[in-house]
């Protein structure tokens, strides 16, 4: 059944109505987010033309793949995480900046999956890491020693085993499971400012 | 060696041209063509439209493509439309441009300031050119699948290659389109 009133319905529903082919809930829900995307584009690119190609390209991917979207996070951290890390291959590929993944340094076995982006110039890069290390302090304590550890001291799998007495395996998930929050909350402190997210983050965190 | 067509879709940001936008990208998708959308702006730097609106708009444009033409069984990726954007009047622009560049299709949407006299001067400085109906009224009811061969059927065909209905041609929906005209579904 088509929703009466589509402004005022919630992302979930106009995704669910989607879902089932309708395409005023497709215009509604993609007319709420292509400006969004494209501001989050440019703040990569600084160059119009090549931010609209980018959120073009982020926004058909996103569309494209909807029923794929399986509601774990909102919509709008779903679409941001793709217009993000669809920037930042775009940019890598063109050599305007390298990844540096914060695992990098170690031989671990698991796949790297959190990137920090480390641009040609200082202060941006510094600006990153700045980003970065502050949602890093935000998260739970265990998530936080964790990440340290892991990425900031090099402890090895096997070190981190002994010392939480779990599986490495079980150490490997938790990791995995941090790094993708830390990804989630870098693509929104991206598009909505680090202050807003360190603000809800902590709202999260006491509750 | 394949070629790929190019098509060239020319616009003005002001004009309500999303209808002729969508059409020309579900044109590109259909036949593996590479669509460029051609637009001016003043010499001044057309303080009125600065490029961050255009782009915007574009990208709305595209939205409207998705909600009323985009077929889910086809990646919308196929087709990346890409903006051409040159300075002074559009019409003597697209001229020089259609002059100078290799473009296998225009594609002149109603939303353009101009008259019976101009298009038919823009037409033919094209390889070939598709003119689109003026009014697309009644459309936005049709099925997605018909939407696209409704408006073909209605619009002006200019010495369009010999091969160009035969690449539409390999999509069934044609064959679907024809059933429902001659089985007399279809209203006009």
């Amino acid at each position: 059944m088509a929703i009466p009133n589509l402004a005022a319905a919630s992302d979930d529903q106009l995704v669910a109505a989607i879902r089932v082919d309708d395409r005023q809930a497709l215009g509604e829900l993609y007319n709420r987010y292509y400006k969004k995307v494209f501001h989050k584009c440019f703040s990569f690119t600084r160059k119009e033309e090549e931010a609209f190609d980018l959120a073009q390209e982020s926004l058909m991917k996103a569309f494209d793949n909807i029923h794929s979207f399986k509601g774990e996070a909102s919509f709008s951290t779903w679409l941001y995480t793709i217009t993000h890390r669809h920037c930042l291959a775009s940019l890598k590929k063109k050599g305007k900046f390298q990844f540096q993944t914060l695992e990098d340094n170690f031989s671990g076995e698991e796949e790297t999956e959190m990137a920090s982006p480390v641009f040609e110039d200082d202060q941006v890069r510094t600006e990153q890491e700045m980003i970065m290390y502050a949602l890093i302090n935000a998260l739970p304590s265990k998530e936080k020693d964790l990440l340290i550890l892991k990425y900031l001291q090099g402890e090895s799998i096997e070190t981190l085993q002994e010392q939480y007495q779990i599986s490495s395996s079980a150490v490997k998930m938790r990791l995995k499971r941090s790094r993708e929050k830390l990804n989630a909350l870098y693509a929104l402190a991206l598009t909505y400012g680090l202050d807003q997210v360190l603000a809800q983050v902590e709202l999260f965190t006491a509750s | 060696m394949s070629v790929v067509r190019t098509i060239l879709f020319p616009f003005e940001i002001q004009g309500r041209f999303f209808d002729g936008y969508a059409w020309a990208v579900e044109l590109a998708n259909r036949t593996h063509a590479r669509l460029q959308l051609f637009t001016t702006k003043d010499r001044k730097g057309n303080d009125a439209m600065p490029g961050n609106d255009l782009f915007q708009i574009l990208l709305e444009a595209q939205g409207h493509y998705l909600q009323y033409y985009h077929h889910e069984d086809r990646r919308s990726t196929e087709s990346k439309p890409e903006p051409v954007i040159v300075n002074g009047d559009l019409k003597e622009a697209l001229i020089n441009y259609l002059d100078d560049n290799r473009v296998d299709i225009l594609i002149v949407d109603p939303s353009l300031q101009a008259d019976r006299k101009q298009i038919r001067e823009i037409t033919a400085h094209a390889t070939a050119a598709i003119v689109l109906p003026k009014s697309a009224r009644g459309m936005r009811g049709r099925p997605r699948s018909d939407r696209f061969l409704d408006m073909l059927r209605r619009a002006e065909l200019h010495r369009l290659p010999d091969n160009f209905f035969d690449t539409l041609g390999q999509d069934r929906s044609v064959f679907n389109y024809l059933r429902k005209l001659f089985q007399g579904n279809q209203p006009s």
